[in-house]
């Protein structure tokens, strides 16, 4: 298992996660393109470039920037979707801006990165697109429904396009990822905390730490599993069992 | 059902109209949100069995008047003890052909109008003490079709929320679920044979729809009970009504 010789996509991402997964990626082979808003630590990429693209969370944005950044790259055997946005809310507080916003980044952009990949003519037959999704799309969480509904979209749209573009060779798979060891640098699981809803004991095998994901992203970007499309694979410690 | 108050959405609908006129024969009184009052009167009239029933104009791509009329529509007929959304966008697109916009069309009927009425609902004022609701999801929420991502990921946004909201509105009395129909006939199953290769495709589901194509009764069926107190344990679920579709 490996990604000798392939050129990723990876596109969104928290930076606590993306310093450990990335370097992880190149250390399997692979030449990683990452596109995000922010600052890194250029310094992590052995092989791969990093490009800042303010405008990441606004699909409004991609006709005019993505795509002419798309054309001008070389073609890519596989995607990460890392883009990710969650945020706390009961329901009466979740009016439709909030409900918009969380689906237009959880969701909207992946299908308009895949289209806009696809018009682009950028991804190699064989290619693997991997979106990394959470086990709150298919768990009943409070104050968590418009981020729950906005995954559980995401994975209903890898279904979808697998089913789509298998005549093309393409596979399109999503891991349901539970909470990391790396989250608990994130401000909306310390918030979790603070409301009492953190429930993270329930994961009886342990926080997932970044390395068992990146393991798992690279087994699924890689050629080893050829003919595995359209699943979504829970990696979450038994948290939703 | 007798004497209760319930709001319909979608009753133009074969599924929507069968739900409507089943809730007419157990004694409920309607309130249908609809686009055009004039095009749902005739239905009013000489469908709906008993009196006390009204339509509401009711733009569901209009997100931010739902809230007004909803209340408005509390103040012109009194409470409501549930809400069933049965309006939905079926529109399928290749991939390359889901634009933005167009998913936003489909998540505004399919998803955030649903959110948006369940918002003003919950008020207290907006209804009786014990509050029923069903939206009409699609088996397709679970499944990988061509061409349908922006159709099954809003039905898949409904059920996810349905699970959130039944956690989170429990202790209000709140009971919310969905039901997932199986190829049902329907104004949505004949636009889908109209269109290029739809009849194909229709044939290929009903090969594995192996209890044959349901009847819009059958949905109203299931939604009916999940609004009564027979169901008053069940939250949070969604019900397939497939003829078998999702386990073959």
């Amino acid at each position: 298992m490996n990604l000798k010789s392939k050129r990723i996509l990876v596109f969104g991402g928290d930076l606590v996660l993306m310093n450990k997964l990335i370097p992880g990626l190149n250390h399997a082979g692979a030449h990683v393109t990452w596109v995000n808003s922010g600052e890194i630590l250029e310094d992590n990429f052995e092989n791969g470039q990093y490009f800042k693209f303010d405008q990441i969370k606004s699909v409004a944005f991609y006709v005019n920037i993505l795509e002419p950044f798309l054309r001008n790259s070389e073609n890519f055997d596989g995607i990460l979707f890392a883009l990710s946005e969650g945020t706390l809310r009961p329901i009466g507080m979740t009016n439709i801006n909030v409900s918009r916003q969380m689906l237009e980044v959880n969701y909207l952009t992946f299908v308009e990165l895949i289209r806009l990949v696809l018009k682009t003519k950028k991804l190699n037959k064989g290619s693997s697109i991997l979106a990394l999704s959470s086990i709150s799309s298919i768990r009943g969480l409070k104050s968590k429904m418009a981020y729950a509904a906005s995954k559980a979209s995401l994975n209903s749209a890898v279904l979808n396009m697998a089913a789509e573009l298998m005549p093309k060779g393409i596979r399109v798979n999503a891991i349901l990822k539970g909470a990391l060891t790396t989250d608990m640098e994130q401000k909306h699981v310390q918030d979790m905390f603070a409301i009492g809803q953190d429930d993270s004991n329930k994961s009886n095998l342990g926080l997932t730490s970044s390395e068992e994901l990146t393991t798992l992203c690279i087994l699924i970007l890689s050629d080893a599993l050829k003919t595995m499309t359209g699943t979504l694979l829970k990696l979450d410690g038994g948290y939703s069992l | 059902m007798e004497g209760k108050r319930f709001l319909i959405t979608g009753a133009t609908g074969s599924i929507g109209g069968a739900i409507a006129k089943e809730l007419a024969l157990k004694g409920a009184n309607l309130v249908l949100g609809v686009r055009d009052v004039k095009k749902i009167e005739p239905f009013l009239r000489d469908e709906l069995v008993g009196i006390g029933h009204y339509a509401i104009e009711l733009d569901l791509n209009n997100l931010d008047s739902i809230s007004e009329v909803i209340n408005s529509s509390v103040r012109s007929f009194g409470r409501y003890a549930g809400f069933v959304h049965a309006a939905g966008n079926g529109e399928v697109r290749p991939i390359k052909l889901t634009s933005p916009s167009f998913m936003a069309k489909v998540m505004n009927v399919n998803f955030f109008s649903f959110i948006e009425i369940i918002r003003s609902i919950i008020e207290k004022n907006a209804r009786e003490e014990d509050l029923r609701i069903v939206g009409i999801s699609a088996t397709g929420a679970f499944l990988g079709n061509s061409t349908k991502t922006a159709y099954c990921a809003s039905k898949a946004a409904m059920n996810s929320a349905v699970r959130c909201l039944a956690k989170e509105l429990a202790n209000k009395k709140v009971r919310i679920n969905t039901v997932a129909p199986g190829a049902t006939r329907s104004n949505m199953m004949e636009d889908l044979k109209n269109i290029p290769g739809g009849q194909e495709t229709l044939n290929k589901i009903l090969e594995r729809q192996f209890l044959g194509i349901c009847e819009p009764k059958d949905i109203a069926d299931a939604v009916i009970f999940l609004l009564s107190d027979e169901a008053k344990m069940i939250s949070g679920t969604c019900l397939p009504v497939d003829g078998g579709r999702l386990i073959s």
